[in-house]
């Protein structure tokens, strides 16, 4: 599947924020400050993250760009990067 | 880089399944079942099982003829399969096999690893090529469809996948240092796979059989039956009835398991054998009463 190409940032991360909502994660917990522990996402979660942004918007995410991240942010920006 | 506005609660929260983690998004007698290693014996036995409840991928690689007579057997039975040749050792033709069973079939929400090959040698006398092989077939393969049906089956919040092991794994026979290290791998990522997502309504369980009454048998010079606490070796059908509990809905809360379904064999201590040559279980004991 190719990347789409048409696919803007802001729907990319309406996507994800609402797939975090979707796995449990408390929406007015939701800050890029927040780290994903303390919004109850884990590895299974982000897995099951990359199998939606890969059927909906042809993205292949590569578990290794997560080794860094803890926040909510860093895991913004390292999959917002995936549309450049 | 966007700016992302989350510091408010995000609207499109209504509607959303927010307490999904354990939620079924599908009925468990939906998608289908893909059985690996289907074309004959304990795999064919386990396709025909299956397909009371849903359709079903009779996988092969090197019998074409057994996998189109299964799928005549289900479709004379009223249900509905397809054969698939695939190598599951190659991770290409796994991905192309699953490709044409979710668009003919639907996502593949019971996988059931069978394929197996065997190459019993002295450990001196195996060839590299023939470790690998073995290894590759047994576990790689197994890990392959794992790898590839966990995606669907995590966002439909339901799988069953039901590795087939052996009791060569805890009990092997000298000359199965490939097969018995492959199959007690199965074992180990039957176990790691079943923690890492249970919580989205998936289990992952291994059966490890002993002797069953399938063409490797028939082959056999001799008649283990005697060496079975049972006095028999299993029919296949027996073992397909025990994967079929696995995955139905009564067994969701069996998981990360290792079910010996071997008539006893590895229970006991020793198991005797008649003429005396080393049994199953590795200790034979001439003239037990």
């Amino acid at each position: 599947m190719e990347l789409k190409t048409s696919t803007s940032p802001e729907q990319l991360a309406t996507r994800i924020l609402e797939a975090l909502v979707e796995f449990g994660a408390d929406p007015d917990a939701m800050s890029p400050e927040a780290t994903l522990e303390s919004l109850e996402i884990d590895s299974l979660d982000m897995f099951e993250l990359a199998q939606i942004l890969h059927q909906e918007f042809g993205i292949e995410v590569n578990p290794d760009d997560f080794e860094d991240v803890t926040t909510l942010g860093d895991a913004q920006a390292v999959l917002l990067g995936y549309l450049k | 880089m966007a700016v992302l506005d989350i510091g408010h609660r995000i609207p499109y929260t209504d509607g959303v399944d927010t307490n999904g983690d354990q939620a079924n998004r599908v009925a468990s007698s939906e998608g289908c079942a893909l059985v690996t290693g289907a074309g004959r014996g304990l795999g064919a036995a386990i396709a025909e099982a299956l397909a009371a409840e849903r359709p079903v991928c009779v996988n092969w690689n090197s019998d074409a003829d057994g996998a189109a007579e299964v799928v005549r057997r289900i479709e004379a039975g009223g249900g509905r399969a397809i054969a698939v040749q695939a190598d599951v050792a190659n991770r290409a033709a796994v991905d192309a096999m699953f490709d044409r069973v979710e668009a003919e079939l639907g996502s593949v929400l019971v996988l059931v690893n069978n394929a197996g090959i065997r190459r019993d040698l002295p450990a001196g006398f195996l060839e590299p090529e023939e470790w690998e092989r073995v290894v590759a077939v047994n576990l790689t393969g197994q890990f392959n469809t794992v790898h590839r049906a966990l995606g669907g089956m995590v966002r439909n919040r339901f799988g069953r996948i039901v590795n087939v092991s052996s009791i060569s794994a805890v009990r092997p026979l000298p000359g199965q240092s490939a097969y018995a290290a492959a199959k007690a791998g199965v074992e180990a990522m039957t176990k790691t796979v079943a923690i890492e997502v249970a919580r989205r309504g998936i289990t992952v369980n291994a059966i490890a059989p002993g002797l069953m009454n399938t063409g490797f048998v028939a082959e056999m010079d001799e008649d283990w039956s005697a060496a079975m606490p049972p006095r028999r070796i299993a029919e296949p059908e027996e073992v397909a009835a025990l994967v079929r509990y696995l995955v139905s809905d009564e067994a969701a809360y069996v998981n990360g398991a290792v079910l010996n379904i071997d008539g006893g064999l590895t229970a006991g201590l020793a198991i005797f054998s008649p003429r005396g040559r080393p049994a199953p279980a590795g200790i034979a004991l001439d003239d037990a009463p």
